[in-house]
């Protein structure tokens, strides 16, 4: 059976045990990664994993009143308990008002790269080989710890509802990085360099070349004041701060509720009138790309900003129905989870410099931040330590700056906006190469 | 699952020619309910079976897991584990640190299991805090009840056959509050093994009503200086600061991977007088507490630093027997899809016998923080941050005006030794802490504690 029937059954037996609707999303994972450990001192490691999941969800509807249940129990005896079990608590929960149906089938959104068919039978060989090298390479250099890893995942995704909608697809990723130590004169400096895509392609070297050269650059320490500094984020960085800050604050369930900072801000300006940030659940070969999203509703494009004016917040079949909308196409869902609202690939695209470092005549370059996930969502205020966090000067870095944070609301942040440039790269849901900021608060 | 088919797979281990073979099984049930505003937003009960298996040959470790648990699948997960422990690489001498064989059956008591409890009970123990904390004027609320009943069972090549039955429920609230066009956020969490008679104990609606309170006093609070302070921080912060600057770099997988900046240091002082820190995973219901760990090594209570001496590290078999140091007992897995890493499990500072006026006194200008909005850390470099729920300005002495957004950032050897003083009162709270991509429910700890100097974000 493929993951497509075994939704298909859920919804069949839901319906003839007196669901009014219902939906279910069944997935199978699989994924084999390979890591490995120099250490200077002599410790190596070396593991491999491979992990096979499948699972089944299902959304009920009884009455106007919704539940969900899930499985990984997937025979006949487990698809009827889960919904069994969702049917009686739909019974048992109060109705709820708002509720204004399940999507109707609307067809799925051509998308394109998103399945590479190699990842069937991955190169885990020449992958082992690959690490070995990143590893062997690290200890003839001197450095002091050198971890590598890769990672070939797969997805098949089954959505069915009792509205006619039937799609099944199939995802793959590949996940690989390179970390490292060095250490010279008392000073550690750490290098790391990740790649994530849709295709199966091994960049373990490229993904060498980039960390030796952040590790070689952090070697040096600079020391500088606190004040307004010129921030340029790395992807690395700039991906959990959205996630914090901004990402909660266009989810029309905060939004509806008041609880985004970006309430009742539709048409006006709130950010850098060069900004522009658009959620593309339709781009080719994003990571988060799909046909339809998690109820089973095509995927499109929506501006979220443009020319710095919020223009639309993401939306679900749920929360665009109480604004008689349509949805964005973002809903999120995997088996064991409810219907939520997220980004999918979010775009920033604003003003180009081809070499935006050379650009900067004193600032920041900041690779990494620590503490994202202590911002506050309603407000968007962030306070975090910058780290790693190189000093620039003339376009060129200095070297390493310690222990300094960078505070304050990713309001102001829209705002500080400046340009962008370099290599496009997907974090998370973030697609984005390096993007400046000026004026930003920096305590040491 | 027919659990003789984890012996079988055991036996059919040992014919492959391995030095070592574990094989976890693990079947839980949870729900979930987010309550938004007083709506149930979502109700997810779910159930979830899995197998992971283990397997280690000439240094190399294999592990797969799979929730298909019919013979031929859990067969072929045996060869996938197997195929990665034997594949072509770069092979070692691994010492597994010799473990007592285990026989025993580990059974939390529970007055009321949480699958026999209606949904509709928990939903409604819920909104008597929701609407408790929306009872007062501008305050808006997302709560979320979550529980967790498991069985799991360890088997592994040494003889050892261990099961064990556990449960834990997890409560959390964020309040809202707007008042005069701002609009603040303070959140309350308790976290307790047990079953659902454990919700009596929580006090659900005077957290709740602290939650409204304190977001609606924070409407009225100023952003948070930058720059150097000496601080003062509650139980619930020195807690974080407990786990995330110096508990995380006692790990001894990130040790032995030069990825601590504690490496190296057992017996030197790394810290103040006034810094004892203890992992205890002994200590009955708390949240991060275990009988055995997730080899089936028992587990201990454990000194880390004693009066500022780093002591030893958080180990599992591997890295005790690797290290020459003793089995600590904290190799922990999130569950069937995880292999276990060396995690904490209660971790705190011990509390010292001042007052917290005393901690305070002589203090010309700092800042004193409560509650925590969690934090990160870097071992290798002995970086860490965290952010606090609450602060207040310290003026000669006395706390005086309200902040908001405070967080705080500073390097583990540095800090450890500006610890000038520490309470003899203690607060924990209970979290999930993650690494490697796992999620373990832990807690952490902690006296009130005076650092002499640190780097405060802000404006």
């Amino acid at each position: 059976m493929t993951v497509l029937d075994f939704s298909k059954k859920a919804v069949e037996l839901a319906m003839k045990l007196g669901a009014d609707e219902v939906d279910s999303y069944s997935s199978l994972s699989k994924s084999f990664s390979l890591q490995g450990t120099e250490e200077s001192s002599g410790f190596s490691d070396r593991s491999a994993r491979t992990e096979i999941s499948r699972g089944l969800g299902v959304r009920v509807v009884v009455g106007k009143s919704v539940s969900y249940s899930y499985t990984t129990s997937l025979d006949e005896n487990g698809i009827e308990k889960v919904v069994r079990r969702a049917i009686d608590l739909a019974r048992a929960k109060e109705k709820d008002p708002e509720f204004r149906g399940l999507p109707e089938p609307k067809g799925i959104t051509k998308v394109e790269g998103i399945f590479d068919e190699r990842i069937e039978d991955p190169p885990l060989e020449e992958g082992v080989q690959l690490i070995d090298g990143v590893l062997a390479e690290s200890m003839e250099k001197g450095l002091k710890s050198s971890n590598s890893f890769l990672s070939f995942g797969l997805k098949e995704v089954g959505i069915s509802s009792s509205s006619g909608i039937d799609v099944e697809f199939k995802e793959s990723f590949v996940q690989q990085g390179v970390y490292l130590l060095s250490e010279k004169g008392g000073v550690t400096s750490l290098g790391s360099s990740f790649s994530e895509g849709r295709e199966v392609q091994l960049k373990l070297e490229e993904c060498m070349e980039e960390a030796l050269e952040y590790s070689e650059a952090g070697l040096k320490v600079e020391k500088i004041n606190g004040g307004d500094w010129t921030i340029v984020f790395h992807p690395d960085a700039l991906a959990p701060l959205m996630e914090y800050g901004f990402s909660q604050a266009i989810d029309s369930y905060n939004v509806q509720e008041g609880k985004s900072y970006l309430s009742g801000k539709i048409g006006e300006r709130v950010a850098s009138e060069d900004l522009e940030i658009t959620d593309m659940g339709d781009m080719s070969s994003g990571l988060r790309t799909r046909p339809v999203d998690g109820e089973g509703v095509p995927t499109r494009s929506t501006e979220v900003i443009k020319d710095g004016v919020l223009l639309n917040y993401l939306y679900d079949s749920y929360t665009s129905a109480k604004e008689n909308k349509e949805s964005t196409g973002n809903a999120t869902r995997d088996f064991r989870s409810p219907v939520k609202v997220a980004p999918t690939n979010l775009v920033l695209r604003g003003e180009e410099s081809k070499s935006p470092l050379e650009e900067i005549e004193r600032g920041l370059l900041v690779k990494g931040v620590m503490g994202a996930h202590s911002t506050n969502i309603a407000t968007g205020a962030f306070s975090v330590s910058a780290n790693p966090a190189y000093l620039i000067e003339n376009g060129e870095i200095k070297g390493q700056v310690r222990g300094c944070m960078i505070a304050g609301t990713f309001e102001e942040l829209l705002r500080k906006y400046s340009f962008q440039g370099g290599e496009v790269i997907q974090r998370g849901f973030l697609v984005a190469p390096l993007v400046v900021f000026e004026g930003v608060k920096v305590s040491v | 699952m027919d659990e003789d088919l984890l012996m079988w797979l055991v036996d059919k281990g040992s014919e492959m020619d391995l030095d070592f073979l574990e094989v976890r099984y693990q079947r839980f049930s949870s729900t979930k309910i987010e309550m938004r505003d007083g709506k149930v937003f979502s109700a997810t009960p779910g159930e979830e079976e899995g197998v992971a298996i283990r397997s280690l040959r000439n240094g190399v470790w294999g592990f797969s897991t799979t929730s298909d648990l019919d013979k031929k699948s859990l067969l072929q997960a045996l060869k996938y584990s197997v195929k990665g422990a034997k594949s072509k690489r770069k092979k070692r001498e691994v010492k597994l640190a010799p473990a007592p064989v285990v026989e025993d059956e580990v059974r939390i008591k529970v007055r009321e299991e949480l699958d026999e409890v209606p949904i509709e009970d928990k939903i409604s123990w819920l909104r008597r805090g929701d609407e408790e904390a929306r009872s007062i004027d501008g305050v808006k609320a997302t709560s979320t009840y979550w529980d967790y009943k498991e069985r799991k069972v360890v088997v592994n090549s040494d003889g050892t056959f261990l099961k064990i039955e556990n449960s834990w429920i997890f409560f959390d609230i964020w309040a809202y509050a707007t008042k005069n066009g701002v609009m603040q956020s303070y959140r309350e969490r308790f976290a307790t093994l047990g079953g659902f008679e454990s919700t009596e104990k929580i006090g659900i609606e005077e957290r709740c009503r602290k939650a409204a309170k304190k977001a609606l006093e924070l409407t009225e609070a100023k952003p948070a200086p930058g720059g150097r302070f000496p601080v003062v921080i509650d139980g619930v912060l020195s807690g974080l600061l407990a786990h995330e600057a110096v508990g995380h770099a006692t790990e001894a997988d990130s040790v032995l991977r030069g990825l601590s900046v504690l490496k190296g240091k057992i017996g030197e002082k790394i810290g103040s007088e006034h810094v004892t820190l203890i992992d205890d995973a002994t200590l009955g219901e708390m949240f991060g507490s275990d009988k055995y760990d997730d080899e089936g090594v028992q587990s201990k209570r454990k000194v880390l630093i004693k009066n500022g001496v780093l002591k030893g590290y958080l180990t599992n078999r591997e890295t005790s027997g690797e290290l020459g140091l003793p089995l600590t007992g904290n190799a922990r897995a999130q569950d069937y899809r995880h292999p276990p890493l060396v995690r904490m499990t209660n971790t705190f500072f011990k509390p010292g016998d001042m007052d917290l006026d005393e901690l305070l006194e002589g203090i010309k200008r700092g800042i004193y923080a409560k509650g925590g909005r969690g934090g990160q850390v870097s071992p290798a470099e002995g970086v860490f941050q965290f952010g606090a729920q609450e602060a207040y300005v310290i003026e000669k002495g006395e706390i005086g005006e309200r902040l908001r957004d405070f967080s705080m950032s500073g390097f583990i050897l540095e800090t450890l030794k500006k610890v000038s003083g520490v309470s003899k009162d203690f607060d924990v709270y209970p979290s999930f802490c993650g690494k490697g991509g796992q999620w373990m429910r832990n807690t952490t700890g902690g006296p009130h504690l005076r650092i002499e100097e640190i780097t405060v974000g802000g404006k």
